[in-house]
């Protein structure tokens, strides 16, 4: 990965967990808290390449 | 009934589904049966006719409007939106998911209905982790490198599926009538790479095996690879004496692969998605396995395949690796410290430490009532004797709980038990197995009322209690018991 795509993957990660806090924070944990949460898992997973990664830890 | 799979790890691990999901359809065959996985393993799903459809997780379209100074979170959260509607929409009345991940686990539990049944990680309504079925908190609990497992990772998919598999399960994809490649008799198939680096020999690595290898045999080889490994399979043409090697690493697409390994005689190579495929078409593997991988779990399951071991590349002497690929080929008999294939679970006969063995005992006798193992050692005997203790004072704290006592009061000393509990399972590795499925089976409990939460808790705590109990009563306690 290149280092300005894992920059803006990471930066991107950071604006997507406080958004994900304070929407938790405001309404609780519902569909939209869960699509949100799906999204910051889906770019932690590219931040620490582990699309690529196995099944088995 | 529709099913879907969720298989969004590498090409390997979606071969290595491949047994489970054709014993799926075979226990399932009027099913509507989809898979979804990632785009760019799109073609690890050619051929198996098994699945109606296949549905793709693109995460380039959904991370795309990240990309850029100012991502645009909005834009990001509609195109997810739009995927886990339409995944909703189809109303799934079981979901197996064979990814074990995190992302999986929420996106599971999204596309969910009320009715909808659940393999594998899922969550619960508050956002923690759901272990539904028992083979799921196996996985969690004693799966990975480094873990006690020594069940195949495709015999763990069989189970989440509630089927076992047959021989047929173990075959080539359903496309043989449109393969058209010939290969030279004989031939043994080198895969060059691997899907890490660390798992991966080098080029110089590679010569020095093949030119071993030459010296014994003349074989026609072909070198197989990904497009950016071209380099590899150039430097060992140029090397490699004897000529009769055909380089065609990064010139095939994965049906090519499949009909060179399936015409092989023996395929060699490190872990990787070639070594799976070669399980499916039923072809003798030679696998350098580095430590880094669990072979157990994700070893070659075709017969005649044989396992070596090594921490780097120095442990696989090259004279060696080349004595053993020609013993393969010519059905001889294989150094017995050597891993070898077989048939049944587990799916390996090797030569492992005390220490390890004990450790799979354990695992046995927790999950499936074999009898407890004899582990000697002072420091087994204090960490039994640390965690009884642990134990019986959390159990005193949620007994006062029970008869009507405070919570916040005793919350504090339960939480140190807890710690207490992981510190003992770092001290004392023989224990970790027998914790780590304490810990599973407490974050299996999920949300619900105190009186029912609590009556679960004291549950697990007794069951530990009666294991405790076994070799805290000594060794004659153990004999009489078998």
């Amino acid at each position: 990965m290149s280092q300005d795509l894992e920059n803006y993957l990471s930066n991107a990660l950071k604006r997507l967990e406080s958004a994900y806090e304070e929407i938790l924070k405001t309404q609780g944990y519902n569909q939209d808290t869960e699509k949100l949460k799906i999204l910051c898992e889906l770019t932690r997973e590219q931040v620490q390449n582990e699309d690529s990664s196995s099944t088995a830890r | 009934m529709k099913i879907l799979v969720l298989q969004l790890a590498r090409l390997g691990d979606i071969y290595m589904s491949w047994p489970a999901i054709r014993a799926l359809r075979r226990s399932h065959p009027q099913a509507e049966i989809h898979i979804l996985t990632r785009p760019r393993f799109a073609g690890a799903v050619e051929g198996l006719t098994s699945v109606n459809q296949v549905r793709f997780l693109s995460t380039k379209q959904l991370l795309a409007p990240l990309i850029q100074n100012q991502p645009n979170v909005t834009a990001a959260f509609q195109e997810v939106s739009k995927v886990v509607d339409e995944l909703q929409s189809e109303k799934y009345d079981w979901i197996i998911n064979f990814s074990f991940s995190p992302v999986s686990s929420y996106l599971v539990h999204a596309i969910s209905h009320s009715t909808t049944k659940v393999s594998g990680y899922t969550r619960y309504e508050d956002g923690f982790l759901k272990i539904p079925d028992d083979i799921s908190a196996y996985f969690y609990a004693q799966v990975g490198v480094d873990r006690p497992n020594r069940y195949h990772i495709s015999e763990i998919f069989a189970t989440m599926v509630e089927t076992d598999l047959v021989e047929e399960d173990w075959r080539a994809p359903d496309l043989k009538n449109a393969w058209t490649m010939q290969v030279l008799p004989n031939t043994i198939t080198i895969h060059v790479g691997a899907s890490e680096k660390k798992k991966a020999l080098s080029d110089s690595k590679w010569i020095a095996i093949l030119s071993q290898l030459r010296k014994q045999c003349s074989n026609p080889l072909i070198l197989i690879g990904a497009e950016h490994e071209r380099s590899i399979g150039d430097k060992i043409m140029t090397a490699v004496p004897g000529g009769n090697v055909f380089n065609l690493v990064g010139r095939t697409n994965l049906t090519e692969v499949f009909q060179i390994i399936s015409q092989s005689a023996l395929l060699m190579g490190c872990d990787s998605a070639p070594m799976h495929m070669a399980s499916l078409t039923k072809t003798a593997c030679l696998n350098m396995s580095f430590s880094s991988v669990n072979f157990w779990e994700t070893g070659p399951r075709s017969p005649q395949s044989y396992i070596i071991k090594g921490d780097s590349e120095d442990d696989f002497v090259s004279d060696k690796v080349a004595a053993i690929a020609y013993k393969i080929l010519h059905g001889e008999k294989v150094d017995l410290s050597v891993v070898t294939a077989q048939k049944g679970n587990p799916s390996y006969r090797a030569f492992s430490k005390k220490e390890q063995d004990e450790q799979w005992n354990l695992v046995q006798a927790i999950y499936q009532g074999a009898p407890f193992p004899e582990i000697e050692g002072s420091l087994f005997t204090d960490g039994i004797s640390k965690l009884f203790e642990i134990n019986q004072l959390m159990l005193e704290q949620m007994k006062y709980i029970e008869k009507g006592g405070d919570l916040q009061k005793v919350a504090g000393i339960i939480d140190r038990g807890e710690e207490i509990i992981e510190t003992i399972a770092k001290l004392v590795p023989s224990l970790a197995a027998l914790v780590r499925w304490y810990q599973t089976e407490k974050i299996r409990i999920g949300p619900g009322p105190q009186e029912q939460v609590l009556a679960k808790t004291i549950h697990i705590h007794d069951l530990l209690s009666q294991v405790l109990d076994i070799y805290g009563s000594g060794q004659d306690t153990i004999a009489e018991a078998r």
